[in-house]
């Protein structure tokens, strides 16, 4: 009577057929970055778990992936938080942006793929750029992608700029305000971004979610 | 937080405040001092005039019936201008609903739940509908955070005050709602101020829920959809494309893979599932009553599987869905009794199930029945010796028999003409000549027609060898039909199987003692952790010492080992002895306290999973073992058998070919 075909993640979701939201995190481990900022990411990342594993919606509805660059890789494949577990990011090489976009890119459409064929809702990605630097490789086909994929409501792309990071590039690779850093409020950042996931997680696939300003005197971002 | 002013209930009573048990984006909820059953709510900012109102009547119209499924307010709270600044309701009880229907949830905050607990909430929802709504109220706000169940199937409705209040005739509205939980004809309203909610929304909502609660946390419009783009939820329910529907497929919507089929369902559930979300029953929803009933019938059906009893289904179900559904995905979806009681009380189990619920056909599995039916196949013995040729009894074949006739006739021929040549010598005299002419000429005729004869047992030679080959070919093909490897490996592999499941349950213990250990070894550590050599008393080891062992990473009790001290230049074997002995007595005085670091849900949960999944890969290695070795002992006998005849057939030609060539 009983006839199901094997599919991949079937367990995952059979398990946990609630509505995801994925979110990628794109984050700069160029040379640049090592001390102080690399080790402050690092902190904020294991934060940002804690702080997503409090609330019990979240905890199923919120996949996270991480994409460091470069070399361009990816740390950690999508998972609910409590599948997450913070990589221990460690600063060298140089800054392949462009790269680093376009695989986060392809493994969203990847990932969505695997939603729509087990059919699971999704609510719209975000990617989220993390960079002290200026891209060294060609961006101009990540630009590209980055504006069709908003233009089409197939993702969210903000981008954060650290210390010395070059906001003109970013300006002209999001298609949002590039938000910039105040000092190395790495926590607060990622305090804002699971405050929003969470508020995310409480609505419905497709709802237009209004965030909170980062950019007050008392947030962590300048524009 | 604490109010420093004065706040009081609608009798004018002081209210005092404990400890914040909540916050939320409206208001925060308080204890109340003296009285334990009780919570305060209060707003983060003054409330309307529409909303003071709305309290003081919700107030008002409290009802026991009302209490029973809700937390609704039982008093006001004012400050001391009078003004209403929060409510009095009775404490909460339970987990949020999502944390029951996810599996992934339930099992871990409700382990103990199985589909009979879903179907006994599922109801109990539909109770705490039907009260509100005969108090002539709307829920309106349906999510998936305010309903609390507790471990007793009961339902507690929370945030009452954004409910559509009726009083006499005044509405007070709700203005809330979360999209994915609300019917087609309120989808993509901006604003629910001034609009009015009906029962009929409602029952949109509560339809969804109960599905939730019975399919597995799946939403009934997430599905697959086969057309292009995207489909959110919220535009499934505006289109009407249920996807477990009857028309589901011409709306090119399909069930998610491995979810439950709804044909499980009896068939008065299902009916009430269509009529909640098909357009043309839009304004006639299944009201709370309607599912009551069929819930209740519902629950009175539930049988349990024998092969996991924590499998419990709907009785005209042919087999049990959720054995198929974590075969399906490898997911876990109930918890799961141990394997071991399974096998050790099968007996009684099995009866029980039996009595319980009639003649019901479940496949259970049963290791006692199934390994005795295993050891029913007959291990496959050589049948016959072969037919050993030299001993076989005999017959020319008829072409040799021929010339063996003919060459007697030869050798009469031969004494004949000897004996007519004699007497023809002795008769006429003189006619020698002729008569020994005659006589060497007929017997050189007979002598080249002995020719015959050697090229017939070259012939019968060259069969004969022929044939011996193929006698070894045959009886080696014997030997192996005979070598019965392939079944005695079969075999050892289903007492491998049935060892294994047998020790299941010492499997699981061992795996979670596993995790107990590494549980103790991390207690232990930061124990160790905590003793700092900065701090101790140790006799000629004074702050230069204790520094120089800093540098080196020596700081805790943790870091003192024998192969560390040794790199730490100046460091004695003297005070080596002493740093040991001290972090011993340190770690004489540890004790673990289970208490205080539980082994994490998740870490138990994939050990269920891991020996879930190894019973049923037993289980079906184990109930396959007797068809399997049957068809290998069949083959193996069938190969034999004809192996037999050939070399029978060729152990006679061998031996008749022996024979000729012996013969001539």
């Amino acid at each position: 009577m009983f006839e199901f075909d094997q599919i991949p993640f079937a367990a995952e979701f059979a398990e946990n057929p609630e509505p995801r939201c994925p979110c990628i995190l794109l984050l700069d481990t160029s040379y640049s970055m090592s001390g102080h900022p690399i080790e402050e990411l690092n902190r904020g990342l294991s934060s940002f778990k804690e702080e997503l594993m409090t609330d019990s919606m979240s905890v199923k509805r919120i996949e996270l992936a991480v994409v460091s660059f470069g070399p361009v890789q990816a740390t950690s494949d999508f998972g609910t938080p409590d599948d997450f577990y913070p990589p221990r990011l460690t600063a060298s090489g140089n800054t392949p942006m462009g790269a680093a976009i376009e695989k986060a890119v392809a493994m969203l459409e990847d990932r969505k793929n695997v939603y729509k064929q087990n059919g699971i809702s999704y609510y719209r990605p975000w990617i989220f750029l993390i960079t002290d630097g200026a891209p060294t490789d060609d961006w101009q086909r990540a630009a590209a992608l980055v504006r069709e994929g908003e233009a089409n409501k197939s993702f969210m792309f903000f981008a954060v700029g650290v210390e010395s990071a070059d906001m003109n590039v970013l300006s002209q690779i999001a298609t949002r305000t590039p938000l910039k850093l105040k000092g190395l409020r790495f926590s607060d950042l990622f305090s804002w971004l699971s405050n929003s996931l969470n508020s995310v997680s409480h609505s419905t696939p497709g709802d237009q979610i209004r965030l909170e300003n980062p950019a007050t005197p008392e947030g962590w971002a300048l524009i | 937080m604490k109010r420093a002013a004065r706040i009081v209930n609608g009798s004018g009573v002081e209210v005092r405040f404990g400890q914040e048990l909540g916050r939320g984006g409206e208001g925060s909820v308080f204890a109340i001092e003296g009285h334990s059953d009780l919570v305060a709510k209060v707003y983060h900012k003054p409330l309307s005039k529409d909303k003071q109102s709305k309290i003081e009547a919700m107030v008002r119209l409290k009802t026991e019936q009302l209490l029973r499924f809700t937390v609704w307010p039982v008093d006001v709270l004012r400050d001391a201008t009078r003004h209403v600044i929060g409510f009095v309701m009775p404490c909460l009880k339970g987990q949020e609903i999502h944390k029951l229907y996810g599996p992934k949830t339930r099992l871990t905050e409700f382990p103990q739940a199985g589909y009979s607990f879903l179907v006994h909430t599922a109801a109990n929802l539909a109770r705490a509908f039907a009260a509100v709504h005969e108090a002539g109220h709307v829920v309106g706000d349906i999510n998936h955070s305010n309903f609390y169940v507790t471990d007793q199937a009961t339902i507690l409705m929370l945030d009452c005050d954004s409910f559509q209040i009726q009083s006499g005739s005044t509405r007070f509205g709700c203005d809330v709602g979360i999209p994915m939980y609300m019917p087609p004809e309120l989808q993509g309203v901006t604003s629910f101020r001034d609009m009015v909610r009906s029962r009929n929304h409602d029952n949109f909502g509560l339809a969804v829920f109960i599905f939730m609660l019975l399919f597995m946390g799946r939403h009934p419009f997430a599905g697959k959809y086969s057309g292009a783009g995207d489909m959110p939820i919220e535009r499934a329910i505006r289109e009407f494309r249920f996807a477990y529907g009857a028309t589901a497929r011409t709306k090119q919507m399909e069930p998610p893979p491995s979810a439950l089929p709804i044909q499980v369902l009896p068939a008065n559930v299902r009916n009430l599932f269509e009529r909640a979300f098909a357009q043309e029953s839009m304004t006639r929803r299944p009201d709370a009553q309607e599912w009551i009933t069929a819930l209740q019938e519902m629950s009175a059906t539930l049988v349990t599987c024998t092969r996991n009893p924590a499998h419990q289904y709907p009785s005209q179900s042919s087999a049990c869905p959720w054995c198929a559904m974590e075969s399906a995905t490898g997911g876990l979806l109930f918890r799961s009794a141990d394997p071991a009681r399974r096998t050790s009380s099968q007996h009684g189990a099995s009866h029980h199930t039996s009595s319980a619920h009639g003649n019901h056909r479940v496949a259970g599995f049963q290791l006692f029945q199934v390994w005795t039916q295993i050891q029913r196949v007959p291990t496959p013995t050589p049948a016959r010796t072969l037919p050993e040729p030299a001993t076989l009894a005999s017959q020319p074949s008829a072409q040799v028999a021929a010339y063996l006739r003919k060459r007697k006739w030869r050798g009469a021929l031969s004494v004949i003409s000897l004996v007519s040549a004699v007497g023809i010598y002795f008769w006429l005299p003189g006619f020698w000549m002729i008569t020994a002419g005659s006589f060497v000429g007929f017997n050189l005729l007979l002598w080249l027609a002995g020719f015959g004869r050697r090229s017939l047992r070259d012939t019968r030679s060259e069969e004969r060898d022929r044939l011996r080959e193929k006698w070894n070919d045959v009886s080696r093909r014997y030997a192996e039909a005979c070598r019965s490897t392939a079944f005695t490996k079969k075999l050892q592999e289903l007492e491998q199987a049935k060892q294994d499941y047998m020790s299941l349950e010492s499997f699981k213990a061992k795996e979670l003692k596993r995790l107990e250990k590494k549980q103790r070894s991390g207690q232990i550590q930061a124990y160790l952790r905590r003793h700092r050599i900065e701090q101790a008393q140790l006799d000629g080891i004074g702050p230069g010492r204790k520094a120089s062992l800093a540098l080196f990473g020596i700081e805790t009790a943790l870091e003192v080992d024998p192969k560390r001290l040794a790199r730490v230049p100046g460091f004695g074997p003297a005070n080596t002895r002493m740093l040991l002995a001290w972090r011993d007595r340190i770690e004489r005085r540890f004790v673990f306290d289970p208490t205080l670091s539980r082994i994490p849900q998740t870490e138990i949960l994939a050990v269920e999973r891991a020996v879930e999944a190894r019973t049923r890969e037993l289980e079906r290695k184990l109930s396959l073992g007797e068809s399997e070795l049957t068809r290998l002992s069949l083959g193996i006998r069938s190969r034999q058998e004809t192996a037999l005849r050939e070399a029978g057939e060729a152990a006679q030609a061998l031996a008749q070919a022996e024979l000729d060539v012996h013969i001539l």
